[in-house]
């Protein structure tokens, strides 16, 4: 037993000193944001701000509409929570419940789209959208996922399939159409799998970059992330205020992330995820 | 079937066959670009795999803690890549930048990293693998389907601690392995935000991956049919990829199976 127990405080010491690679890059993010403009560009360099100064955030708040971006990223990245969530868990259900023949290949070849690598799809893609005249608008961003997203619907499948299906054939025998059942039964009782389509929907868009570097043309639409690698792209000398940025935009994703964890990671768990 | 034409808006596109095909097995960029991402792949993927089991393991036995430690690691999957990508790039600043200030604490004069064509690529391999949170997550699930009553009769009949990992945990995980491999391989296949942010693919094309190169054809010098083609290649070789791991363990995977 003593020797678990000191075996066990070994682990401990051990984990941590591997969690230190994963956390030491964003405190020194965040602490290089917060120093005075003579601690950032000091060499060697010091780990923490002394004393910590907003100077860097209000700096880059002047020179950049930084609400504005972050508010286009929230707006997208909403549309994009609402439109997978409703396509996903009807296609979801469809697959787990509905008797229809061919279900299996059908099922099959939305697995396979998994593989799809987005940037072979890339261009292809913008053709399509250029000859709808929708470049230069959020609607490339937004309107794809309406179709789904093969891992979202595996998701939901599975969660459906969980379910005990006399619920749906009592439901069927009382006359309601599959349409009925999915919105009055199986829906409600799905929270745990829309939340974790919600956040998944939320951080793939939220992170998205290509997609609006792509598509965007009008600074006012940037995202957040597309407004950052401008910003750096044009002010190379001034990374003090790039780095204030990347503070900011590291916010909502890690509000997001410590008020949904345990969805997330049960979702990560039972089908990986497509970074 | 881009592929098989030139096309540079505003021109109509034209037909070629397999002229750019044949013209890019005669570009030195995009073989450099292929080689790239095959080296980026392999130093992420296999160290990725490596990594994310070794923390599963460690993590799996830490009781207290263990919550706080896991999200710790998985936080950076959270983080967008553009954010990752300007945070990473300070640190690896050869004047100002954490890991030569740490390094020259030891004595050591590290490298200017992303302004080394050396170092270029493998610094983008860390900030790839800075990512293998994902497959923590991954493997700790899998960890909690292996059944306690194996390891247990197992232990009883005098059976080591790599006993045990070889024979009780490693056939629930190979499976998982398999499939981790393959989205872990797509992923690398595709890698495009830290090189398109941090070096547009320099210096000297030592960080030029297949996507931005695909990204630079099309968008920057407006060859559609010409980068068309070059997805194609990166399609194919994903999918005999992709045909090559559902060979060797693809059909045990739960996940990609038929019906489970």
């Amino acid at each position: 037993m003593i020797g678990d127990r000191a075996g066990a405080r070994w682990r401990l010491l051990l984990a941590i000193a591997i969690a230190i690679p994963f956390a030491l890059p964003v405190v020194w993010l965040i602490a290089s944001a917060l120093k005075p403009v003579d601690q950032f560009y000091a060499s060697p360099p010091t780990l923490l701000p002394n004393p910590p100064s907003l100077a860097n955030i209000v700096g880059v708040l002047e020179l950049v509409d930084v609400p504005r971006l972050i508010a286009n990223s929230t707006l997208i990245a909403t549309l994009c929570v609402i439109a997978s969530v409703v396509s996903s868990a009807v296609v979801g259900y469809a697959f787990a419940t509905l008797p229809a023949r061919g279900r299996r290949p059908l099922f099959a070849i939305l697995i396979a789209t998994i593989i799809i690598p987005p940037t072979v799809a890339i261009v292809p893609q913008f053709i399509l959208f250029s000859r709808l005249g929708w470049v230069g608008t959020w609607l490339p961003l937004v309107v794809p996922a309406m179709f789904g997203n093969a891992f979202y619907i595996f998701l939901f499948r599975q969660w459906f399939r969980n379910l005990p299906a006399h619920l749906f054939e009592s439901a069927e025998l009382d006359g309601a159409t599959p349409l009925q059942s999915f919105r009055h039964i199986a829906l409600p009782l799905a929270g745990p799998a829309v939340a974790a389509v919600g956040v998944f929907a939320f951080i793939a868009s939220w992170n998205d970059f290509l997609g609006p570097l792509v598509y965007l043309r009008s600074p006012d639409t940037f995202t957040i992330s597309l407004g950052m690698a401008t910003f750096q792209g044009v002010h190379v000398n001034d990374v003090h205020y790039t780095l204030a940025m990347a503070l900011i935009a590291l916010i909502p994703p890690i509000l997001i992330f410590v008020v949904a964890e345990r969805f997330l990671v049960r979702g990560v768990a039972t089908g990986g995820w497509r970074a | 079937m881009l592929g098989f034409t030139t096309w540079e808006p505003p021109l109509a596109p034209r037909w070629v066959g397999l002229d750019n095909l044949s013209a890019l097995i005669g570009d030195p960029r995009f073989g450099r670009a292929v080689l790239n991402t095959i080296v980026y792949g392999l130093g992420t993927v296999v160290p990725g795999l490596a990594i994310g089991l070794g923390l599963a393991l460690l993590l799996g036995g830490v009781r207290r803690g263990g919550a706080v430690l896991r999200t710790t690691v998985f936080m950076p999957a959270v983080i967008a890549g553009v954010a990752t990508a300007l945070m990473w790039g300070w640190i690896l600043n050869p004047r100002y930048g954490l890991l030569d200030g740490i390094l020259g604490l030891a004595g050591i004069d590290g490298p200017a990293w992303l302004r080394d064509p050396a170092w270029a690529l493998p610094s983008m391999m860390l900030i790839g693998l800075w990512n293998v949170g994902i497959n923590v997550v991954v493997y700790l699930a899998a960890l909690g389907t292996v059944p306690r009553e194996l390891h247990d009769a197992a232990a009883l009949d005098g059976a080591g601690a790599v006993a045990r990992f070889r024979h009780v945990t490693w056939p629930v995980l190979l499976p998982i392995t398999f499939y981790l491999a393959i989205v872990n391989a797509i992923g690398a296949s595709q890698v495009f935000t830290p090189t398109y942010v941090l070096t547009g693919g320099g210096p000297d094309d030592a960080t030029l991956t297949t996507a931005l190169y695909i990204y630079q054809t099309a968008f920057a010098y407006g060859e559609l049919g010409y980068a068309s083609a070059m997805a194609i290649v990166v399609f194919v070789a994903v999918l005999a990829l992709t045909a090559v791991g559902f060979r060797f363990g693809g059909r045990r995977v739960p996940y990609l199976g038929a019906e489970s």
